[in-house]
């Protein structure tokens, strides 16, 4: 490899580094288009306590920001508690504004009663394997949870336990 | 064999090749050759100053004239040290190429810090991306003009701290979600800088981050997110095979040293890691697993040991013996801290200690024949 290509390449990993992450940052923005991000460091799964609850809850932290950046970020706790329903479904219990669909869960534009009206849903992706896993025993997986675009939160070592 | 087992007349061998070869000469194949010309004209005079030799005073002058030439003339292009003082004074600014090189990456890193909230965010964005840009732009005017690799070399470790610390702040900056292509990207970038200006810091970083995202990868094919592989230490061992694979494969010249390094410590730390500490471990939580990775991680250390005195590779002799040396330290802990009283366990672990040293006396005699 001649080194003037070695030169041209290594400024294009450059380049190319910062155009991925930008547009990552854009399909991702908040401010007037109302996205939410998922805050992955806080957020997550509290695993049941005894063998009768089979509820799961997921603690979400939820990040609204105001402009493009994170900056001016305002975090807003969210509480879902979910269990397993009948036919693969995944029930909620609680939470605010929450609704379900099968294989799925839909947080809709409330929060904790605060009106978020203008907010795009987020949606939790939950896969058909994990609506199993959930009515069988102690599983590990992942759910993607979509703010906007798709952000991954990785919730490990979930225990869920089958309803008594 | 005894070419193959000669540390010097191995390495000696293949730099020999190089230098006569019609391949573009590089530092280390010029200093290989002015250490030949040395060693070939002080053994020249002691042969002609015991008498098994007679020079005529034409051939001396011209013998004499002629090494002295060819030294000014790598010296000129190569910057290659003549005498033993000028290589101990390059071996000084080699640390103190790193040392400035950790320095001017802390100052990056700590001038983000001190400035970052006070920037809008497109100036935030042109910082971050123009720092890496900006460094390469100067090592490479640096390597043009510098003949020593030690100004080159610092200013490339710069501009990969700066690339790694620009996508830290793009994420920070824009809540981003950690992507595995990241340590991918710094990989590709740390080996064209190394492999473009032959910066041994820089090739050892960017083999750690591929290490990293080939971890990454195999979490991520597992249904497991990629961050997961900095805790389960047995992906680690995909990349460094991987990299020992490769370099034993294809010889990467003086790049050799680094890929075994950087191919073993892992491998070597992964595998202790998960047989004397109990990390967690893919394949179950079994005594079995632990006995096995255990057993492997003596034998890895081992190998690497005797490969390392065979095939004349320090780094790798050097790297094995200090792994087996921990891992017994840790096995007699284990085994014998608890029943034995303190002065006791000392005396055992000296004891092995002169084991050992007579083990290595043997092997350095069996080496030498």
């Amino acid at each position: 490899m001649r080194p003037a290509i070695n030169l041209g390449l290594a400024a294009a990993v450059v380049v190319g580094a910062n155009v991925a992450a930008l547009t990552g940052a854009w399909y991702n923005r908040g401010g007037e288009t109302g996205r939410i991000v998922v805050d992955q460091q806080s957020s997550r799964l509290e695993t049941p306590r005894s063998g009768n609850e089979s509820a799961v809850v997921l603690h979400l932290n939820l990040n609204f920001p105001h402009r493009f950046t994170a900056r001016n970020t305002v975090h807003r706790p969210c509480e879902a508690v979910l269990r397993p329903g009948a036919g693969g479904r995944v029930d909620v219990v609680r939470g605010d504004g929450l609704t379900a669909e099968p294989g799925a869960l839909r947080l809709r534009a409330s929060c904790r009663g605060e009106d978020l009206t203008g907010v795009e849903p987020m949606r939790i992706l939950v896969p058909a394997e994990m609506a199993r896993d959930l009515r069988r025993g102690p599983v590990r997986y992942r759910a993607t949870i979509v703010a906007g675009r798709s952000l991954d939160l990785w919730l490990e070592r979930v225990e869920v336990l089958t309803e008594p | 064999m005894a070419i193959r087992r000669g540390v010097d007349v191995d390495t000696g061998i293949s730099q020999y090749k190089l230098a006569m070869s019609k391949a573009p000469m590089d530092r280390n194949t010029a200093q290989y050759r002015v250490d030949r010309m040395n060693a070939f004209e002080a053994e020249l005079h002691e042969a002609v100053r015991a008498g098994a030799i007679t020079l005529s005073e034409e051939q001396d002058a011209g013998l004499r004239t002629y090494l002295q030439a060819k030294r000014a003339e790598l010296a000129a292009a190569f910057d290659v040290d003549l005498v033993a003082g000028a290589r101990q004074l390059s071996l000084g600014m080699r640390l103190v190429s790193t040392l400035g090189a950790a320095a001017f990456c802390a100052a990056l890193v700590l001038f983000f810090q001190r400035y970052w909230g006070y920037m809008d965010s497109w100036v935030q964005v042109g910082v971050a991306m123009a720092a890496p840009l900006v460094a390469l732009g100067i090592t490479e005017v640096l390597s043009q003009r510098e003949t020593t690799p030690y100004f080159t070399a610092l200013a490339a470790a710069v501009a990969f701290a700066a690339f790694v610390l620009n996508l830290q702040l793009l994420g920070l900056a824009f809540n981003l979600t950690p992507s595995i292509w990241g340590p991918g990207l710094m990989a590709s970038f740390g080996l064209l800088l190394a492999y473009r200006y032959r910066v041994r810091l820089v090739l050892a970083a960017a083999l750690l981050c591929g290490i990293v995202f080939t971890g990454g990868l195999l979490m991520t094919a597992g249904g497991y997110l990629w961050l997961e592989t900095i805790g389960w230490v047995e992906t680690w061992l995909a990349g460094s095979f991987l990299l020992l694979a490769v370099v034993s494969r294809v010889r990467q010249g003086e790049f050799d040293a680094v890929y075994r390094l950087v191919g073993l410590i892992p491998a070597i730390v992964a595998l202790y890691l998960l047989g004397y500490v109990k990390a967690p471990s893919l394949l179950g939580e079994a005594e079995g697993v632990r006995v096995a990775y255990a057993l492997l991680a003596f034998l890895i250390s081992c190998g690497a040991t005797t490969a390392g005195l065979w095939f004349r590779w320090p780094e790798a002799a050097y790297t094995g013996f200090v792994a087996v040396t921990g891992i017994l330290i840790h096995q007699l802990f284990d085994w014998f801290w608890d029943p034995l009283p303190a002065f006791a366990f000392c005396l055992l672990v000296g004891a092995v200690a002169l084991g050992l040293l007579w083990a290595l006396k043997q092997l350095r005699r069996a080496v030498a024949a």
